[in-house]
């Protein structure tokens, strides 16, 4: 079973003459595990790969299966219950619920799954440890630096264990020595906790770090055949 | 299961808390109008209800029957024509009273002037003059008990069951002993049981009857005159349309109170809704955030709907504190004297202090009112919030 899986998407905003195609008959495959990425310029439909990945919205033709289920026509109570195991999400900037703690921020997706007390404390300490930033727990986000931000952003995306972890140009807002530090946290989290990463972005360096890497052109895959990621 | 309702119903419980702790200045505003609104409104429905009761209690005072005949005191056989009167099958209740002036005295140097009244307790209960007021002890019952108001009980330093004398003559004293003490309110007469004063040489006596059909007047007066004395003054009048206007007064007292109320409700509704549709403005990419982590629509609904009714409940109980402390104070006080506003009404011409008081209605009615507009105004922005697209909230900035 593939972690992710795009057969022939299209999908196209607006209507009429304001229609835009942000993706043409899109093709791939993830396998569990895997960490991609998804390199393109602005404009290229990187983010729209991650918003039908996470079941945000709905293609306008061909179909989305993440873990097997399929996504398209799913009702939006569904979405929500399968988003909530499945899915963590990171973004560029603007991450993090602003009235809640650091410590509360990395804990809110296992809230949502109902987790016990004593597994919330230990994987929220856990998490924070790993990143070293458990001294900052009882902090707000708004007294933290951007690469600190977007580190307690990623710990929140995998805090609950996800199968796949959505990751939209996270290190745009980051100089490279913060960038550096992100990056070797999703690294890590990639190879001890097995979560398959898909990141997208359009620095070639930050690509590099990556295990695979597609490139995205006009709604379309560039490399060749579809769903072969190249290193 | 329910233990981890519990653990997340905590950390929802502390979000919700710093989620207004941040938001602190809109937190006050909200706060604050809504303790506003409710306190007037308690104290709105209380002063009413004080009013509803000065107007009952001045009609009881002088509404004392559809037919009154006023008299000088013959001899024992006065007593017999209040008999008499009461068999009349038209008569549904009759009460003698008696009056005349004395000196009471006790002790030796505390004596002072009275106007005494001699009445008949069981009977005067129905026409309301000795409901309420009486701040200790009981009403006479007994030819040598008597019951002083407040201010006459403060002038001769007497209490209950202390022993006053009453001079009707400069030879003639008979003790009397105090039995009750009725407020200030209750006017300065004191009251005795009818057999004390009706022998009396100079005693006033009257007699009220209240009709079963108010048409018989005239024939129970014409009947009522041939067992008088000559000279004796004679009076008819209906005092059920007087009754009548002020049940309809009171009605309408009260369905303006319910109108405030929900006028009230509709202002503090629109000001939190506006106040919430700015703050879910302001919050959506938070919501976009709460929504990709896992929290369902309902979930949005349910944060800001808590965060709204919190600021209510706690505008709410605030205000209920104030307005009633409020009342309290006013009653302390003695109430609010408003002769200059009312004076001249025919209903508030005995007395126009009115003391508010408060009942469930005006407790329960303001708390409702803004609990109700507080749901009202917080879920439809919330509904809107939870329904705003994940992908164009996390657009926003």
């Amino acid at each position: 079973m593939t972690a992710l899986d795009f057969d022939g998407v299209t999908m196209t905003y607006g209507r009429g003459a304001n229609a835009y195609t942000a993706l043409r008959n899109l093709s791939l495959s993830v396998r569990p595990g895997e960490y991609l990425c998804l390199m393109g310029s602005s404009g290229s439909g990187k983010t729209t790969v991650l918003n039908l990945a996470a079941g945000l919205c709905q293609p306008t033709s061909g179909r989305v299966h993440l873990l097997g289920h399929d996504l398209t026509g799913l009702r939006d109570r569904a979405l929500v219950r399968l988003r909530r195991k499945l899915v963590g999400f990171v973004f560029q900037t603007l991450n993090l619920v602003p009235t809640m703690t650091i410590w509360q921020n990395v804990e809110l997706p296992l809230v949502v799954n109902h987790e016990t007390l004593s597994r919330r404390t230990q994987r929220v300490r856990q998490l924070l440890e790993l990143a070293g930033l458990q001294d900052r727990a009882e902090a707000y986000p708004d007294a933290l630096s951007n690469g600190q931000r977007q580190q307690i952003a990623v710990l929140r995306a995998v805090a609950h264990q996800p199968a796949i972890v959505l990751m939209d140009e996270p290190t745009s807002s980051l100089d490279s020595a913060r960038a550096s530090i992100l990056l070797d946290l999703i690294t890590e989290l990639n190879r001890s906790e097995g979560v398959t990463i898909i990141l997208t972005t359009h620095d070639a360096l930050v690509a590099e770090r990556a295990g695979g890497m597609l490139h995205l052109r006009d709604g379309t895959l560039l490399d060749g055949a579809c769903g072969v990621p190249t290193k | 299961m329910e233990r981890r309702l519990g653990y997340n119903g905590a950390f929802w419980a502390r979000v919700l808390g710093q989620s207004l702790r941040r938001r602190v200045f809109k937190s006050y505003i909200i706060v604050i109008g809504i303790t506003v609104s409710v306190a007037a409104l308690v104290f709105l429905q209380a002063f009413l209800s004080g009013v509803d009761d000065r107007m009952i209690y001045n009609i009881a005072r002088f509404a004392n029957g559809d037919v009154t005949a006023w008299w000088t005191a013959q001899g024992p056989d006065d007593l017999q024509v209040i008999k008499k009167v009461r068999s009349f099958p038209s008569v549904e209740v009759a009460a003698i009273r008696s009056s005349r002036y004395g000196v009471l005295s006790h002790g030796h140097d505390r004596i002072t002037p009275v106007y005494l009244m001699g009445c008949e307790p069981d009977i005067e209960t129905h026409f309301g003059v000795m409901q309420g007021g009486l701040e200790a002890g009981r009403f006479a019952r007994g030819p040598d008990e008597i019951v002083l108001c407040k201010g006459m009980a403060d002038r001769l330093k007497t209490h209950v069951d202390d022993v006053v004398h009453l001079w009707v003559s400069t030879e003639t004293r008979e003790p009397l002993r105090v039995v009750g003490i009725v407020d200030a309110e209750f006017g300065t007469d004191p009251f005795m049981a009818i057999t004390s004063l009706t022998a009396a040489e100079g005693t006033s006596l009257q007699i009220s009857a209240l009709l079963n059909s108010p048409g018989a007047a005239d024939q129970v007066a014409s009947r009522l005159r041939e067992m008088l004395p000559e000279g004796a003054s004679l009076e008819t009048w209906d005092q059920k349309p007087t009754f009548f206007a002020i049940q309809q007064l009171i009605q309408l007292q009260r369905a303006a109170s319910v109108v405030v109320a929900a006028l009230v409700a509709v202002i503090l509704a629109f000001g939190i809704s506006s106040t919430m549709v700015v703050s879910v403005a302001e919050r959506t990419r938070e919501f976009g955030i709460l929504r990709t982590v896992g929290v369902g629509p309902w979930g949005i609904v349910c944060l800001l709907t808590g965060e709204t009714m919190l600021l209510t409940a706690t505008g709410a109980l605030l205000g209920e504190v104030l307005g009633i402390c409020a009342v309290w104070i006013l009653s302390l006080a003695g109430g609010i004297d408003l002769e200059h506003l009312m004076g001249s009404l025919r209903l508030f011409a005995r007395s126009s202090v009115i003391n508010p008081r408060l009942t469930f209605t005006a407790v329960l009615l303001p708390l409702s009112a803004a609990l109700v507009s507080g749901l009202l105004a917080s879920f439809l922005p919330a509904r809107r919030a939870s329904r705003i697209s994940v992908v164009e909230a996390l657009r926003t900035i």
